[in-house]
């Protein structure tokens, strides 16, 4: 599905992302954890489109089509979807009008009709429920005076509706007590399935242990350090990154 | 003309032609010594590009056959309309409502209250001697009007002068809702509207106004309002464009227990300039007002707030407050901003404030990444900010009017 090849970039001239390879298919999660500042969120940012970051080598490949040519409403259109870390607020845009735009921008960009009222209606009440979500939500601005919990169930919220091909989920967990990781936990494992992919970035092992991951990388100094299945990732938590560390001035 | 009177050096844009008659022009100059003519100089215009318009000589132009545009009439319903076409009144596209309360005269030789000693505005002591049209509201006491009053402002023909005068004097405990447009028009000239609004003890009058797009238009507005004792004033300002739009709003709360509200909102583009003058004078206290004015400017265009709020001495218990805030798109446009207080009260609650930004780059690209163009996200950043001020009408038919507006305007400005 995503194949990124020796990506680097940089933010100003500070070099964030220094070579990082990644290849995941349809059907598979991926865990990428790592010390702070070793690029977990530029690689969603650099994904996502932000122009803030500037790719200067590498390739993404998304589904045979280049992914850092397109604008980021495209890439948007042609299935990548980010659950940022901090959601933005947006005042004075109601969140069910916020999402109505989006899912039937990318409806016209796929050519399909825009959704008939009913069924956007059905389909707003059945992704709110599996979110736990009261319609309440609904008509308030988009994230405004939402609580942190509030956010990341938006976020979902946004993801179910939108239905992606490869959604990337930034520490989703942070901020989250254990209801809302559970509830946030069950809204992505009822969306897996054998066509869509999942990248979730994370520092804890705990949101792993509900949303349980096929591969589990380390990022560390903008490069995938080391790989592994899921028990890499309790490895991590009973040794701490200092392990990865030794591990590396050792080679 | 009488020789006394050829020493005073008017601008071109003032010129005896446009007056009905030669005693009106003369009176006009009697009064026209004692006040100022509009210059950079002068704080009250410091901003305002009225220069070049003075210089201008636009004249009455008589009208020919004319239709209302569909979205017009379809917005108008079965509500009341008054069209004046160069400001003339056009009786056929109208609909009067039966009974004595609104009454449109042509222009008589002296306009019902006289020239008020009081206008030391240039324009509107101009409007005296030249209006074509005289729309007369006399709301009797306890009565309301069941349905709006539009009045809708349309021009024929390049380079013409349109004057017409409101005056709007709402009885004990009545209530009147007006909508004035000024329709779009791809010619130049001068609207000079003056409006004297009084609102007697419990009257309610909400009065809103909304200029379309015209890029080469001028449009100078002068509303003196007069509130007396618990009274209620609502007015909603839009502004789609014009080469310079001018709006003069001076409130005098002269008794207790008025509540008064001023809002609007102006985008531009081109060369276009919008100056919003505001005077909300508390001379009396226990009364509240606010003022929220919001401006999108894109290209070269300027878009000025110069608000006061007095609270004389007498004004206690006032509760003021005064916000304009500004997304500047482009580098080369402008938004002068001055909120201003001058309290003489002590127990008073004033606030203001004043931002000029851009747009939310973070919310443009969160809405982005969820599929949405960024022209798109960007029409719904601006019309969330704008939509604040939309949202302070009650009629949902002018707030839907305004919202398709706002959507053609903002394509304009995004070319």
């Amino acid at each position: 599905m995503i194949k990124i090849n020796n990506l680097h970039a940089q933010v100003e001239d500070h070099k964030i992302l220094q070579g990082l390879n990644l290849e995941i298919n349809a059907g598979e999660v991926h865990a990428i954890m790592g010390p702070n500042g070793t690029g977990k969120s530029t690689l969603a940012s650099v994904l996502a489109g932000k122009e803030d970051f500037e790719v200067t080598q590498g390739t993404v490949d998304f589904n045979g089509k280049d992914l850092l040519e397109m604008e980021i409403d495209e890439r948007a259109g042609e299935g990548i979807f980010l659950a940022f870390q901090y959601p933005v607020e947006i005042p004075g845009v109601s969140n069910i009008n916020f999402i109505k735009t989006a899912l039937n921008s990318i409806r016209e960009y796929r050519g399909l009709e825009p959704l008939k009222a009913r069924e956007m209606l059905d389909l707003v009440k059945e992704k709110q429920e599996l979110l736990g979500l009261t319609g309440k939500l609904a008509n308030r601005s988009v994230n405004e005076g939402f609580s942190g919990g509030e956010k990341k169930r938006n976020e979902i919220f946004q993801m179910a509706m939108l239905n992606p091909k490869f959604a990337i989920l930034d520490e989703t967990d942070s901020g989250l007590d254990i209801d809302a990781l559970k509830v946030v936990a069950d809204g992505v494992n009822q969306l897996r399935s054998r066509d869509n992919a999942f990248l979730v970035i994370t520092h804890y092992q705990r949101l792993l242990d509900y949303i349980v991951p096929d591969f589990v990388h380390v990022l560390y100094d903008g490069r995938i350090v080391k790989s592994g299945t899921k028990e890499l990732a309790l490895e991590l938590e009973h040794k701490g990154y200092d392990w990865i560390k030794s591990e590396l001035e050792t080679v | 003309m009488s020789e006394t009177l050829v020493d005073i050096k008017l601008p071109e844009l003032f010129s005896a032609e446009n007056a009905f008659e030669v005693s009106e022009y003369e009176k006009f100059l009697e009064h026209a010594r004692f006040v100022v003519i509009p210059a950079r100089k002068q704080e009250d215009w410091r901003y305002s590009k009225v220069g070049s318009l003075l210089k201008k000589s636009y004249k009455r132009i008589e009208p020919v056959s004319y239709e209302l545009p569909e979205a017009v009439m379809r917005m108008i319903g079965d509500s009341y309309s008054v069209v004046l076409v160069n400001g003339q009144f056009n009786h056929k596209l109208s609909v009067i409502p039966d009974g004595s309360w609104l009454e449109i005269k042509a222009h008589t030789s002296v306009p019902e209250n006289g020239i008020e000693p009081s206008i030391k505005n240039i324009f509107a002591l101009y409007n005296t001697a030249t209006f074509t049209t005289e729309v007369i509201f006399r709301i009797p006491e306890d009565s309301h009007i069941d349905k709006p009053v539009f009045i809708i402002h349309a021009r024929q023909g390049n380079s013409g002068y349109c004057a017409s005068r409101f005056v709007i004097d709402a009885a004990k405990g009545s209530s009147v809702s007006i909508v004035e447009m000024y329709l779009e028009s791809s010619d130049e000239g001068l609207y000079n509207t003056h409006v004297i609004t009084r609102l007697r003890e419990s009257a309610e009058v909400q009065h809103h106004c909304a200029i379309t797009s015209m890029a080469e238009e001028h449009v100078v507005r002068n509303h003196f309002v007069e509130q007396h004792k618990n009274s209620r004033y609502t007015t909603g300002h839009f502004i789609f464009g014009g080469r310079m739009i001018r709006n003069t709003l001076h409130i005098d709360i002269e008794e207790e227990g008025c509540e008064t509200n001023l809002f609007g909102s102006y985008m531009l583009n081109g060369r276009e300039q919008s100056d919003i003058r505001v005077v909300m004078n508390h001379k009396a206290g226990q009364s509240n007002s606010s003022q929220n004015f919001k401006g999108v400017l894109t290209d070269k265009s300027e878009g000025i707030f110069n608000g006061i709020i007095y609270v004389q001495p007498d004004a206690q218990r006032t509760n003021a407050y005064q916000s304009n805030k500004n997304i500047v798109l482009t580098d080369d446009a402008t938004a002068y901003s001055r909120p201003q207080l001058e309290i003489y009260a002590d127990d008073v609650k004033c606030s203001h404030g004043s931002t000029t930004g851009q747009l939310d780059q973070d919310a443009l690209y969160y809405a982005m990444t969820r599929g949405i163009p960024r022209r798109d996200a960007e029409l719904m950043l601006v019309s969330a900010f704008i939509r604040e001020a939309i949202n302070g009408i009650e009629q949902i038919c002018l707030q839907e009017y305004l919202d398709h507006l706002l959507q053609k305007k903002f394509s304009q400005m995004q070319k």
